[in-house]
């Protein structure tokens, strides 16, 4: 009795630890995007850990469009989303997620903006361009995710963005901020679709 | 089964509000406050009242010629984005004035199917002949009346 009370301590711990899953997948909406050809060439990855109710998640993306009609503007870089999930699922070890969380979300990126404008002092050729831009936002998420099969999971994430800031613009100001959307707006919503592989841990 | 009906209620909630957010960003270029010219307006020196002018005004860097009625009291003068001062000459019948200002050019997409729109900023007198000038908007935006009054 006292051998098989000593084995069974170190699983209590484990327990205790909760990790029950691990999540790694891709955003099909911005892949379908790329692929379908809409002047936004995009992809982005997630890893989700789950432990005891709540998900860790990390994204990373990279992100480059382009705009153009009178003028050409090309902006492109990088991006990453970190930050926690608390799931409301009765039995979050079967992988299924309706989650609320926040993130902390940074941007890298560069723009550029060619365009000839005539404003009273003959054309004038306009070439500008930003080389080192960053910016940073805060997010409100809504997460569900289902199984579809096996271990293979699916849902979407409803992401309100606030609280952005943009650090290293000159005489260009950037419209668009990689992983956040254009820069009309101090806040942006946006819509993911994940496709996701799950690894359980027990 | 709980967790499809409860996915399904939520998704159609999620869904309308998103339908609603996306349908809200409607905008047309003409409600870009952005200008890309700044505002000078003319006042009596004496009794600070609006004053009516017939300038011819030109700048040292065009060879347009910015002309102005006899009845104004205000005009609008563009400024160039390749260059941070700019020198305007205000030529009557009987008096000569010049305006030296500084200001940085800023260039933003206020829509991607609009021009980019280009204002100014930190808008300031360098030197100017008139007996008195004021500013009164560092920027060029169509909500203010003026840039620049100037008393003579």
């Amino acid at each position: 009795m006292s051998s098989f009370s000593q084995n069974e301590e170190p699983e209590v711990k484990r327990s205790k630890l909760g990790f029950h899953d691990l999540k790694v997948g891709v955003n099909l909406l911005r892949s379908g995007r790329t692929l379908l050809g809409s002047g936004k060439d995009t992809h982005e990855g997630e890893v989700a850990l789950g432990v005891n109710g709540w998900n860790y998640v990390f994204d990373f993306g990279t992100e480059k469009n382009e705009r153009s009609g009178s003028y050409t503007y090309e902006n492109k870089g990088t991006y990453f989303r970190v930050g926690v999930d608390r799931n409301f699922v009765q039995n979050p070890g079967k992988g299924n997620v309706l989650a609320l969380g926040l993130r902390y979300a940074r941007a890298g990126f560069e723009d550029q903006l060619i365009y000839t404008l005539n404003n009273g002092f003959g054309d004038q050729e306009i070439d500008l361009s930003n080389t080192d831009l960053k910016a940073r936002w805060f997010e409100l998420n809504f997460t569900l995710r289902g199984k579809i099969v096996s271990q293979l999971y699916t849902g979407f994430t409803l992401r309100w963005k606030f609280s952005r800031k943009v650090f290293g613009e000159e005489t260009l100001q950037t419209f668009d901020i990689p992983g956040f959307g254009n820069t009309k707006r101090e806040n942006a919503t946006s819509f993911d679709y994940y496709v996701m592989w799950r690894i359980p841990f027990k | 089964m709980y967790f499809c009906r409860l996915m399904s209620n939520r998704l159609l909630i999620i869904m309308s509000i998103c339908t609603l957010l996306g349908c809200s960003d409607i905008d047309n270029c003409t409600s870009d406050s952005n200008t890309s010219f700044m505002v000078v307006r003319f006042f009596d020196f004496e009794t600070k009242e609006s004053k009516k002018v017939g300038f011819r005004v030109s700048s040292t860097a065009s060879t347009d010629l910015f002309g102005l009625s006899t009845d104004s009291l205000v005009i609008g003068l563009p400024l160039d984005p390749l260059d941070s001062t700019g020198l305007f000459l205000f030529d009557s019948d009987t008096n000569d004035y010049f305006l030296r200002v500084r200001y940085d050019a800023s260039f933003s997409l206020f829509d991607s199917n609009c021009d980019p729109s280009l204002f100014f900023s930190g808008l300031d007198t360098l030197r100017s002949s008139f007996d008195s000038t004021a500013i009164i908007g560092t920027v060029t935006n169509r909500q203010l009346t003026a840039n620049f009054e100037v008393y003579f």
